[in-house]
């Protein structure tokens, strides 16, 4: 047995010492390392099969056309400049001339052409484009695309399309299963240098030759965790110096031992999206009921969802659903009222009563009215909202049912109309899509797994097709604000709370730029903006 | 025959299964917030991946890959199953196999001593222990190791398979060191559950002649235990191990994800999530294959432990 322990021990040691010997990346004195943690689940490294990395490459290796500036304006990126017709339907990119791919390649306007015509044409995601984009012609350093419709908002779907080099790509048939080495290549800011599934990391290094100029971070690290525990770990103990999520929220249930750690800082910024929504199944009684809508807008405790499930980060929304936030933000709509007497007296109005004094009112057929509150499982706050609200609406005479159910479930739960509210949450990008103003949600004429498209009346359909229909500021000003009121009189959704995101990193970075649609401190702007203090 | 016919079953209910879920994994392709306006791109991916093909048609066409070695394509990894499965099996394997084996050393030895001396303050102690961690959640315990000796004593790191840096023996050694942490709280779970099985067969046959017969002759206690009782006490611990081992390919989904490690219980979690098919069946087939050949080689291996079966 003492020898036994004895070689355990000496066994352990070795194996201390060796461990030792593992060294991490080269890294010369001098690196600017940035180390990032997420808990996005990567698959691979491919742009087209994972939704995910696609996402991210858009931030690394890759540039679109134009970015959404802090201000919430277009920033030129490879397109230097644009015009636009006065019918909305010709868009002219005119295409830097001093870009150039990874491989050294210079970057051109046919590689624009091709990669607008490639997605098109070979990307599932991308299917809008096939029954909008008539064609694309090159001139120059011009690329002219032609649409079959007014499309305004084409400036904003542009902003997450990332130009793709026509040598890679162009004899590829199926992007999705493609395995080459160069599937990779951009012409961003960093060059991806490695990924490693086992390590959960990806490894990008600077790109010398970028033709915006060389970032402030010759290196960045995404270093990929299963939970939240582990990362905000890794965090406080200095593993990673910054949290990324695309479309989340920071969890503010891990905030205060952040703060507690001594060493990490927060960036704030109003979120773009709505982190937590419902919305009515307009094709079932009494939802289709304007008065019940109302209704339950009024039965709803939104300081208390702010309060509890938010931890205080949150704010009471307007009617108009999307937050100030956004550019063309209509600040006459009120907020969000809780009366749960108002609730109850226009329930009394529109005949729904409790006749057998059992506290649930009762439907037009006699039954105790018992709502399906379908929610998505995989979003604990979207979950404990969904429960406030059940229990507000208890509170009010409504029982309800709450289905919480993972995201495939709830899609095809949701798509087949089978509940009366629908919990879900708009995200940055997804309040921007379609006429924006998170029209893209409750238009009925969308498809999309996260979209409700539950809303049909024709004076909301006519607003979100003049939205884009014209590529006027000052026109798209004016229709963003209708379409916010139009939310307003009809409420085919409410928005429960908007929030402060907070963005936790170690002291020592600073100067970072926030980025609305691709979330928080890790973007392109900050690339170039962004330092260590030592 | 059995077993080939149990493994049909199998294969067929594989197929079923999945299929019986809601949901579309063309969803989980396109991600969210895509719009398709026509459908058209969308119903080219269905065609492509054989989903708008009647079930009977999908099932035959599964049936007769399986019999090419074609196991199919992942919808979530977008390549062969067969490739997805193999890199993160290496990992699950890696992590269990030692976790089976020594929790199986660990339960023999300490469920024999803990039987042998039952009734003393060595059995409470050692039974209690492992009561309690075997009533503990394992994902709890995990988090609490990796809590302890990762975040606030620095041991270890903080989950993951390898830090991805190294090659060669560095690169074993990382691995070794990132194994540790979700290998030990395995083996005390597998170790926990295994030494009631043990500790549990001494005791009924503590009071057996041939144990009188053997103390009677003079032998030690640790002899008469270990070369007497034991041997016959170990035939239901070889039942639960090879089932055990059966089930090693379908990992620990928990510890899994507490460590962020790559196996094949968040690859098929994930698969479940995306409604992946093709990953699915291949991973039950799997999981069910290794099951029966672990019963099997159990059948063959129990009769050499206790010739009274033959």
């Amino acid at each position: 047995m003492r020898t036994l322990v004895i070689f355990a021990m000496a066994a352990l040691l070795a194996l201390t010492s060796l461990v030792a010997c593992v060294e991490g990346p080269a890294d010369s004195g001098e690196d600017v390392v940035l180390r990032v943690g997420t808990t996005k689940p990567f698959k691979t490294d491919s742009r087209f099969a994972d939704y995910w990395y696609g996402v991210l490459s858009n931030l690394t290796t890759h540039d679109s056309l134009i970015k959404l500036g802090p201000d919430m304006t277009p920033v030129p990126w490879l397109a230097e400049s644009w015009t636009i017709s006065d019918d909305s339907t010709e868009f002219t990119f005119t295409i830097v001339d001093n870009a150039t791919w990874h491989d050294g390649t210079p970057l051109t306007s046919a590689d624009v052409a091709f990669s607008i015509q490639y997605y098109r044409d070979r990307d599932p995601q991308a299917g809008w484009m096939q029954d909008l984009i008539e064609s694309v012609s090159v001139d120059g350093n011009d690329v002219t695309l032609s649409l079959t419709r007014p499309y305004g908002n084409l400036m904003t779907e542009f902003m997450t399309y990332s130009v793709i080099p026509e040598h890679v790509w162009g004899d590829v048939e199926d992007p999705l299963t493609y395995e080459g080495t160069d599937r990779t290549i951009g012409s961003g800011p960093f060059a991806l240098k490695s990924w490693d599934a086992a390590a959960g990391l990806f490894v990008f290094e600077i790109n010398d030759d970028y033709w915006r100029g060389e970032p402030n971070v010759d290196r960045v690290e995404f270093s990929v965790y299963r939970t939240m525990d582990a990362l905000v770990m890794a965090l406080a103990s200095g593993d990673v110096d910054t949290w990324w999520d695309y479309s989340g929220e920071f969890p503010y249930t891990h905030v205060p031992p952040l703060q507690d750690a001594g060493d990490i800082e927060f960036a704030t910024a109003t979120f773009l999206g709505v982190p937590a929504a419902l919305g009515f199944n307009l094709e079932r009684e009494p939802m289709s009921d304007l008065s019940f809508r109302q209704a339950v807008s009024y039965a709803i405790d939104y300081q208390q969802i702010a309060d509890l499930v938010f931890a205080g980060y949150g704010s009471v929304p307007t009617y108009g659903f999307v937050p100030p936030t956004h550019a063309n933000f209509n600040d006459d709509i009120p907020q969000m009222e809780f009366n749960q007497a108002k609730a109850a007296g226009l329930l009394d109005s529109i005949g729904i009563v409790d006749t057998d004094g059992d506290g649930i009112r009762e439907s037009e057929k006699g039954d105790d009215l018992t709502l399906t509150l379908l929610t998505r499982g995989d979003k604990t706050s979207i979950v404990r909202s969904t429960e406030m609200v059940a229990s507000n609406l208890r509170a009010v005479g409504i029982d309800s049912t709450v289905k919480a159910l993972d995201t495939s479930t709830w899609i095809a739960t949701k798509e087949e109309g089978d509940y009366d509210l629908v919990f879900f949450r708009a995200t940055p990008w997804g309040t921007l899509m379609h006429a924006s103003n998170a029209s893209g949600y409750f238009d009925a004429r969308r498809t999309g797994g996260g979209v409700l498209h539950n809303f049909g009346a024709e004076e909301y359909l006519d607003a979100c097709d003049a939205r884009l229909a014209t590529a006027l500021p000052e026109e798209q000003a004016e229709l963003d604000r209708t379409i916010q009121e139009l939310h307003q009189r009809y409420l085919p959704g409410i928005a429960l709370v908007w929030i402060e995101s907070v963005y936790p990193y170690r002291e020592g970075w600073e100067n970072w730029t926030i980025d609305h649609i691709y979330g928080g401190v890790v973007n392109s702007f900050s690339w170039f903006t962004v330092t260590r203090k030592d | 025959m059995r077993y080939l016919i149990a493994l049909f079953v199998i294969v067929s209910l594989g197929f079923i299964l999945p299929r019986l879920m809601p949901g579309d994994p063309l969803m989980n392709i396109v991600g969210e917030e895509a719009y398709y306006a026509s459908g058209g791109a969308l119903d080219e991916l269905r065609s492509d991946l054989g989903l708008n093909q009647p079930l009977i048609v999908q099932y035959g066409r599964y049936l007769g890959g399986l019999l090419i070695g074609d196991w199919g394509y992942s919808y979530l990894y977008l390549r062969p199953v067969f490739e997805s499965i193999s890199e993160h099996m290496g990992w699950t394997l890696l992590l269990m196999l030692p976790a089976v084996v020594l929790g199986a050393a660990i339960a023999a030895v300490l469920g024999g001593l803990a039987a042998w001396n039952r009734g003393s303050r060595k059995d409470a102690g050692l039974t209690g222990a492992f009561l309690l961690a075997y009533s503990m959640p394992h994902y709890w315990l995990a988090m609490l190791v990796l809590f302890v000796f990762s975040f606030h004593l620095g041991w270890f790191p903080l989950g993951k398979a390898t830090s991805g840096a190294a090659s060669s023996l560095p690169y074993v050694v990382d691995v070794g060191w990132h194994m540790l942490l979700p290998l030990a709280v395995v083996t005390v779970f597998k170790a926990a559950y295994d030494f009631l099985i043990v500790r549990s067969s001494v005791v009924s046959i503590y009071g057996e002649d041939y144990i009188l017969m053997a103390q009677a002759k003079g032998l030690s206690s640790m002899a008469v235990l270990f070369k007497h009782a034991l041997r016959n006490a170990l035939a239901p611990l070889l039942t639960v191990t090879a089932i055990q081992f059966g089930m090693i390919f379908s990992g620990t989904l928990l510890i899994e994800v507490v460590f962020s490690w790559p196996g094949m219980g968040t690859l098929m979690y994930d698969a479940i999530g995306a409604r992946d098919y093709p990953l699915l069946q291949a991973a039950f087939l799997i999981v069910a294959i290794c099951v029966l050949i672990a019963n099997f080689v159990a059948d063959m291996l129990y009769p050499k432990l206790d010739p009274r079966t033959r």
